[in-house]
């Protein structure tokens, strides 16, 4: 019985483990073929990438810069996620929290520096609260399909935003964007020639307080059963469309300072194309996709995903290769683990190496009989 | 006689799991034969191999002596196999005939060039023909023309069986026919059995329900665990105990005993006049009202669907409520969330096991506590303590018996049906609560666990809480409730006290035909003794 246990669980454990490996080698195997199609050898392509974001101080924090905001987007969505709630609307939230970041970050004067970046991020989190809230009450008291909601508002946001930029706050320029954030409200760069900055303890921060709200709380635990069962979720008394709505609050209050972590450290000031394609929203989305909701593989998967657009960027200086070559990559990458090939059809894998087993114990029998 | 259907040592794995091994079974032209055996035993996965839904991992299946392999359904109809299912295959929306012409409907035929050729417009006409000449011959009182939403269960029941002769087969199965039948359609059906065996059909009935059995049955046998134990003719020399001690491997005790001990007179626990809507505006729950008293046990019996899933549902605090209170100890309890009832002391097993009693891909320590899990020691301030909660559950686990193999905390899907019971019943026992609200309690429950759970809650009686059963099964309603109250269309239409109460004149109530006026329904006691 013990022994039989210890297999179940390690043939798990490898068809989780083919479950990611396999698809990351699809992956990078079809962006290799079109790498070649743009005349570039794929292993010089992808050794640049881990050599320019990996292997030197300025690269990772320049991965670690691109990565912040993915790891907070990842989370918001991880937390949705858990409880079977679809928020596609993250990119939105982040949209709406920029746009306050970056207003409160020059409207507002005479503060002292932490107070200001203080009261920027917690204005871009209400806003994004607030952006949120909105398909939240929607889906827990009408029961009004999230999905299409979310992913409506993200358009909103993105053309308002833009709108308002472009009539009313533009300060004259050829491309439309507010005023620049004061310099007390603005994060600061670890090192000043890289991308990375003290926004990524505050991303780190988030990871660590949704994986402790997740794993450890009473929270947690009601999540975790509405995302597997909302019925039960219901008949045991969490009252579960309180805790949709708290779900989509937190998670837009997650949107809301990623956003403005982009506005107060990297950007300065706002403009509508700060997080295009794909927007770290949905960087975020694919990540906590690719990881499963799990905390530890979203912030794996982000920092994956920040070196990818790092690395695409310097691919593009350094050797001339298109930056949408790596996001085929990324895209693909989302495709084939969506197929869970091995978890999906383990019956047909189980069969197979019971198969093999019988086959090498009748093939050592015969053996055994031949010594004989 | 011949022998109609034979297999030998037929065999049926799913992945490691053997649910059928080496059954070598013969059943001769003729016969009404019962396959009895607990949930879970294999029954079903022998009938769905016999027709055709599975097919045999190993071992041969041989109809008429000859050896057959059936991919599907249809090939065991074409061979003259019928079955008739627990939940039935039926179309609501349309009319008794169509449902049993379905997928074999008669086309007009033309002539051409001489030769007969099938059209493509369905002969409704000669159908109809047909199929009232089925029910005159079998004598089995239906209309053609009423449409299936419309009649009664017993009816469905008739509907599916005709299909099955409309198809003319030799071989009847019935997998648990008598699970959904008040006791005068139960009565009827063992009598159409008995009929359709003089015509000359074979009879294969699948059931754990032993009087029935005995009723109707020519021989007997037994499957426990996958494996056929035996079979024995339907004599005087085989008792309900002996087919149990079968079933089950060990002695079994049928009967419940309930402890002579009286019910309170403090009323605990009150229903006053509650009514509910559907979404159609029409009452689900009309003006229901009845009380529980300390260490008493309500039961509500009825034929599903009349109203005791709602009941269940807005006692839970699940479904809105449009006029009526329920009272605890006085105070209006009607309108709180499940939370809120759970921290009054109101206890729950509901109806649906798998979707409202126990989140199935969540270990057995994490289902143990839910609905409490936010109570000291599991949770302080919004913290959980999980070593707590799984301490917890390793205790109630040995406590209240759930059954488990080698892994100590494996996800409740795991479980069988009596130890996935258990672990709710482990839930919301332990808590002591004082109002206990029961649906349903040993549904697809082995007759071990059946045991052990009417026990548990007639101890919870003794300790004296105030519970209401609802069940479709009556003999369990009778067995453990002081009291009975029917449900019919929503509506209560009887009250009787338990040790005064027969069958037959209960079946007139919950069939609608009988209604108590609301006095005699208050004083609950209704005439027994007629």
């Amino acid at each position: 019985m013990k022994g039989d246990t210890f297999r179940r669980k390690a043939v798990n454990i490898g068809i989780k483990f083919c479950d990611i490996v396999i698809p990351l080698i699809l992956a990078f195997g079809v962006g290799a073929i079109f790498s070649l199609i743009c005349g570039c050898n794929p292993f010089t392509l992808y050794g640049y990438i881990i050599k320019r974001s990996f292997l030197s101080v300025g690269g990772i924090l320049n991965t670690l810069g691109y990565a912040t905001p993915i790891i907070i987007t990842g989370m918001a969505t991880s937390l949705s996620l858990k409880a079977k709630v679809f928020n596609m609307g993250v990119e939105g939230q982040v949209f709406v929290g920029a746009f306050a970041a970056a207003l409160a970050g020059y409207m507002i004067t005479g503060l002292p520096t932490f107070l200001h970046v203080t009261l920027c991020l917690l204005t871009a989190a209400a806003a994004g609260a607030l952006y949120a809230a909105i398909p939240g009450v929607l889906k827990a008291r009408l029961n009004v399909n999230e999905v299409v909601t979310t992913i409506m508002l993200n358009s909103i946001a993105t053309i308002v935003t833009g709108f308002l930029t472009q009539s009313y706050l533009g300060t004259g320029d050829a491309y439309a964007h507010t005023e620049n954030i004061l310099q007390t409200a603005r994060l600061v760069k670890l090192d000043s020639k890289y991308r990375c900055t003290t926004a990524v303890f505050i991303a780190l921060i988030i990871w660590a307080f949704v994986f402790f709200l997740m794993k450890k709380t009473k929270f947690g635990y009601d999540i975790n059963c509405i995302g597997k069962q909302v019925e039960f979720s219901d008949a045991v008394g969490m009252r579960v469309s309180r805790k949709i709505i708290w779900i989509f609050v937190i998670g837009g209050s997650f949107g809301g300072i990623a956003g403005a972590t982009e506005i107060m450290g990297v950007n300065y000031n706002f403009v509508n194309t700060f997080s295009a394609n794909p927007g770290i929203g949905w960087d975020g989305f694919f990540a906590c996709i690719l990881a499963g909701s799990e905390p530890i593989g979203v912030l794996l998967y982000a920092i994956v995903f920040g070196a990818l657009r790092y690395g695409a960027l310097a691919a593009q200086t350094g050797l001339g290769v298109p930056l949408d070559l790596i996001n085929i990559v990324k895209s693909t990458l989302v495709l084939f683990m969506a197929l869970k090939l091995f978890a999906n059809h383990r019956s047909a894998f189980q069969d197979l190496l019971t198969r093999a087993r019988k086959k090498n114990k009748a093939a050592l029998t015969a053996e055994g009989e031949d010594v004989l | 006689m011949d022998t109609i259907i034979e297999t030998r040592n037929l065999t049926k794995k799913f992945g490691d799991f053997t649910a059928n091994r080496n059954i070598s079974l013969e059943i001769e032209e003729g016969e009404i034969r019962a396959i009895i055996g607990e949930n879970g035993a294999g029954k079903s996965t022998l009938m769905n191999m016999l027709y055709g839904i599975l097919q045999p991992t190993s071992g041969q299946l041989l109809y008429r002596g000859r050896e057959v392999s059936m991919k599907s359904p249809k090939d065991a109809i074409e061979l003259g196999i019928g079955m008739v299912h627990q939940h039935f295959k039926l179309s609501p929306s349309l009319t008794v005939y169509e449902n049993i012409v379905l997928g074999a409907e008669t086309v007009h035929s033309h002539s051409a060039f001489g030769k007969k050729v099938p059209g493509f417009l369905i002969d409704t006409k000669k159908e109809k023909e047909e199929i009232q000449a089925l029910i005159d011959r079998f004598d089995f009182n239906l209309n053609i023309m009423d449409k299936v939403s419309d009649i009664s269960v017993g009816a469905k029941q008739r509907v599916e069986i005709l299909k099955m002769l409309y198809r003319d087969v030799d071989l009847l199965i019935l997998d648990e026919p008598t699970a959904v039948l008040i006791p005068q359609e139960v009565d009827d059906l063992i009598e159409r059995l008995i009929a359709l065996k003089k015509s000359g059909k074979t009879i294969i009935i699948i059931t754990h329900k032993l009087n029935e059995v005995k009723m109707c049955a020519d021989n007997i046998s037994v499957i426990r665990a996958g494996e056929l134990i035996g079979t024995v003719p339907n004599d005087s020399t085989t008792t309900n105990e002996s087919l149990a001690e079968m079933m089950v491997g060990r002695q079994v005790l049928l009967r419940v005993n309930k402890s002579d001990k009286a019910a309170g007179e403090k009323v605990r626990f009150a229903v006053k006049n509650l009514t509910a809507v559907d979404s159609d505006n029409k009452k689900i729950l009309n003006n229901i009202s009845f009380e529980i008293h300390e260490n008493e046990v309500v039961g509500v019996a009825g034929v599903e669907g009349n109203g005791q899933t709602e009941l269940m549902l807005a006692l839970s605090g699940l479904m809105e409520v449009r006029e009526g209170r329920v009272e605890m100890e006085g105070e209006n309890i009607c309108g709180l969330w499940p939370d809120e009832l759970r921290r009054k002391g109101i206890g729950f097993i509901p109806e649906d096991r798998y979707q409202q009693g126990l989140c199935l891909d969540e270990k057995i320590s994490n289902n143990i506590i839910a609905g409490y899990h936010e109570l000291s020691p599991y949770c302080n301030k919004g913290i959980m303590n999980y070593r707590a909660v799984r301490e917890n559950s390793r205790k109630l686990v040995k406590e209240y018996d759930v059954r488990l193999s080698a892994d100590l905390d494996p996800t409740v899907g795991c479980l069988s049906g009596g130890n996935a019971q258990k672990v709710i019943i482990a839930r919301e026992f332990s808590r002591d609560p004082r109002v206990l609200l029961v649906s349903q309690p040993t549904r697809g429950v082995d007759i071990g666990a059946i045991e052990f759970i009417h026990n548990q809650i007639l101890a919870m009686r003794d300790r004296g809480t105030a519970i209401m059963v609802i069940s479709s099964d009556l003999s369990e309603v009778a067995g453990l409730a002081d009291r009975i109250i029917v449900m019919y269309h929503g509506e209560i239409t009887g009250c009787f006290k338990a040790d005064e109460v027969n069958f037959s004149e209960l079946g007139l109530y919950m069939s609608g035909v009988k209604h108590m006026s609301d006095q005699e329904i208050q004083q609950g006691k209704g005439g027994g003794r007629e």
